[in-house]
């Protein structure tokens, strides 16, 4: 193993450690190597805390989180789940700290160690064995959660050579070897750059190389881009050194890439934050903390506290929005709000809002724009309020913007099958006021001897989104969204009804989920 | 193994009927598929004695592997091989790495044991040395029933095709021309 993923797998598992030791010593286990293998036992662990953590504040009782962390404990750990390790878990929050360099949010946690525990299983087991214990023991059942879990390796630096330690290996007489060296000797004077290498400082010394490096190769992938376009006519001699240097530059940065593809998504972020300058969104761990007996905490992120001493549903945060709720918030408020104040306000963006492909990755709302922006932003000067809007209509789940260019590939429309629940917007889906013309037209096709029992339940269902082949239904409460499969002719009649609006003769596609605010600011399908 | 080969012939004088199945049989000197069904077609005996034949290894070590096999014309299919719970010593049949192995392929009618037809070939060596580097994974592990049994049962319902598994977790195929 590299030793850059030595470092990387000694940080996972003091990530590990110190959750749980936060959780106690009755979630304890022998101490092993720190190798993927060796901390497979304590991330199993983890993962079973952090399972309990997300299932705690989201209200869960004792009997529904057992159930879950039972099977995912398995015959590794010599441990089962009982009431009293869940207790420990809940004692833990109700202290009100949390361990140092984790996630806050209790569904970034999880994933952060369900990614560690399937990167670490991949050099115990065969791929196929990994892929049905996620399934199985750890309950993954979004098939493309589980295509790319099958996909991350536990040693993502294998391959890995810095672009210093590429352009040194160079013979001392090659041109390329001195434009590199020149180029990133003038970049490491950059200030944006030092203070980029500022913020990686505190961070895991993993972290620190990869975005340090590819600070430098951002810097150099646009400097050699501008001194191929200028050579072309002030000094062609000198073009193909650049040209060189540039496709150099190019590899590195697709290597860098692969790493990252094996990198956790917290593991991401923290890179991307660096480099953008912003805060991270979860901070990092601290480098100095090297025993479990000197293990920091930090005050534990509010919604645990105000729900770590009950477990019922109703004491569900906010925060804690389901992906089909933040997509469809983030599609309404593209529709609603975004777009047609861009356009109102003469913004750039205002004139494609309609044509613009618009997706979340992670924490960003990407804006895929069919309109090139080159070196401009479109978002100069409004940045931190669409920041705020999307922070504020997802409670944080997302909070940053980015901006990209189609490119010249045409825009293919998603075929039928190929749309999800998690669609945000396509070019050319409904708008605000089309949505309205769907609710309507839903309205005038519910089946007119509908029961009124089924009636009442549908009147409660309010269309939430619409894309060009999919409908999103809210319910004002999860009891209301589940009377619909329980009420007699109500499932029925809303697929009927959906089928109908979708002109398809088989398999209306719509998905029901429940958000009161969302549900307040819909239009019915059902008036009584 | 069996008590006799001839076509025609019960290749077990006392068994007349199996559940339809295919075998895998591992050992130093042969690979043996044996393909039991139930009245078999013209097609398909004539896909066993002259069809391509596709083969496809998915490792599930340390439990056990899956070994896909496409009969000419036929869908894809599985066999399970687990190395703990078979009779035969297979030390040699691991330690002959970088050697091919004689395959034959056995039709059995599931209905009364008769087999129906046969076929004979060679494995190629890369095959044959990653089913070896499969099976010397499991038996270099400790048996455990259980996990095996819930890694199979996980691994139908996840996959309920063996081509959707041969798709997407073959680690190594090869294809034997009729």
């Amino acid at each position: 193993m590299r030793e850059l993923d030595e470092t990387r797998w000694f940080w996972l598992g003091q990530l590990a450690w110190g959750l749980q030791d936060w959780a106690g010593s009755v979630w304890g286990f022998d101490e092993t190597t720190r190798t993927p293998a060796g901390v497979e036992a304590p991330l199993s662990s983890a993962l079973s805390i952090a399972k309990c953590v997300r299932m705690i504040t989201d209200g869960e009782d004792y009997e529904r989180i057992l159930a879950e962390v039972e099977v995912g404990l398995g015959p590794d750990l010599g441990l089962v789940a009982d009431v009293e390790r869940v207790e420990a878990v809940r004692d833990a929050l109700s202290r009100g700290t949390w361990p140092a360099g984790i996630p806050d949010d209790p569904r970034a946690a999880e994933v952060l160690f369900t990614e560690t525990w399937a990167a670490a299983r991949t050099s115990r087991v065969a791929p196929l064995v990994k892929h049905i214990e996620l399934a199985t023991r750890w309950k993954i059942a979004d098939s493309r959660m589980l295509e790319y879990l099958d996909a991350l390796n536990p040693e993502p630096f294998e391959a890995y050579v810095s672009l210093m330690d590429t352009y040194l290996a160079m013979d001392e007489s090659d041109v390329v070897q001195t434009i590199l060296a020149t180029l990133s000797w003038q970049a490491g004077r950059d200030p944006q750059l030092l203070a980029t290498q500022r913020r990686l400082g505190d961070m895991p010394g993993h972290i620190q190389v990869v975005g340090e490096d590819m600070a430098y190769v951002i810097r150099l992938d646009r400097k050699l881009e501008r001194l191929c376009e200028a050579a072309l006519e002030q000094a062609p001699e000198r073009r193909k050194g650049f040209v060189d240097a540039w496709r150099i530059v190019a590899e590195h940065r697709t290597s860098l890439v692969t790493v990252m593809k094996s990198f956790t998504v917290y593991e991401v972020d923290l890179v991307r934050t660096a480099l953008e300058g912003s805060h991270p969104a979860m901070p990092p761990a601290s480098a100095t903390r090297l025993s479990r007996a000197s293990s920091e905490s930090r005050p534990a992120p509010s919604p645990t506290q105000e729900t770590a001493a009950k477990t019922t549903r109703t004491t569900v945060r906010n925060r804690d929005l389901d992906p089909v709720t933040i997509s469809v918030r983030l599609r309404r408020l593209w529709t609603d709000r975004l777009g047609p104040w861009l356009e109102e306000t003469d913004n750039d963006l205002g004139t494609v809002w309609r044509d613009t492909l618009v997706r979340r990755v992670g924490l960003t709302l990407d804006l895929v724009s069919p309109l090139n922006f080159g070196d401009g932003d479109p978002l100069l000067g409004v940045r931190n309020h669409v920041s705020d809007l999307l922070a504020e209509a997802t409670n944080g789940h997302v909070d940053r913007v980015r901006v990209s260019f189609l490119g010249d590939a045409k825009y293919k429309q998603p075929r039928r099958a190929k749309t999800t629940d998690l669609d945000i917007f396509d070019p050319g889906d409904p708008d605000h006021e089309a949505i309205q013309r769907l609710a309507s037209e839903m309205r005038d096709r519910v089946l007119r001897g509908l029961q009124d029992e089924a009636r009442r339940v549908l009147s409660d269902l309010h269309v939430s989104g619409a894309s060009r082949h999919r409908v999103w239904l809210v319910a004002s409460d999860p009891d209301t969204a589940s009377k619909v499969a329980t009420t007699a002719g109500a499932a029925h009649a809303l697929w009927d009804t959906v089928r109908r609006t979708q002109r398809v003769s088989k398999d209306p596609l719509y998905a029901i989920h429940t958000d009161p605010p969302l549900w307040a600011n819909s239009t019915p399908i059902v008036i009584i | 193994m069996y008590y006799s080969l001839a076509l025609g012939q019960r290749i077990d004088p006392t068994r007349t009927s199996y559940p339809e199945s295919l075998q895998l049989h591992l050992s130093e000197q042969l690979v043996e598929l044996v393909v039991y069904l139930g009245e078999p077609s013209a097609e398909e005996i004539a896909d066993v004695q002259t069809g391509a034949l596709g083969l496809a290894l998915v490792d599930a070590a340390p439990h056990c592997l899956f070994l896909g096999v496409r009969l000419g014309t036929q869908p894809w299919t599985d066999a399970i091989f687990e190395a703990h719970r078979t009779r035969h010593d297979l030390t040699g049949f691991i330690e002959q790495a970088g050697d091919s192995l004689a395959l034959r392929v056995l039709l059995v009618d599931a209905q009364n044991g008769i087999l129906v037809a046969w076929r004979f070939g060679e494995l190629p060596v890369d095959f044959t040395d990653a089913i070896r580097a499969a099976v010397a994974a499991q038996l270099a592990a400790t048996y455990d029933p259980d996990a095996t049994s819930a890694l199979i049962d996980g691994t139908y319902q996840q996959f309920p095709t063996s081509e959707a598994l041969v798709r997407q977790f073959a680690s190594a195929t090869c294809t034997i021309a009729g």
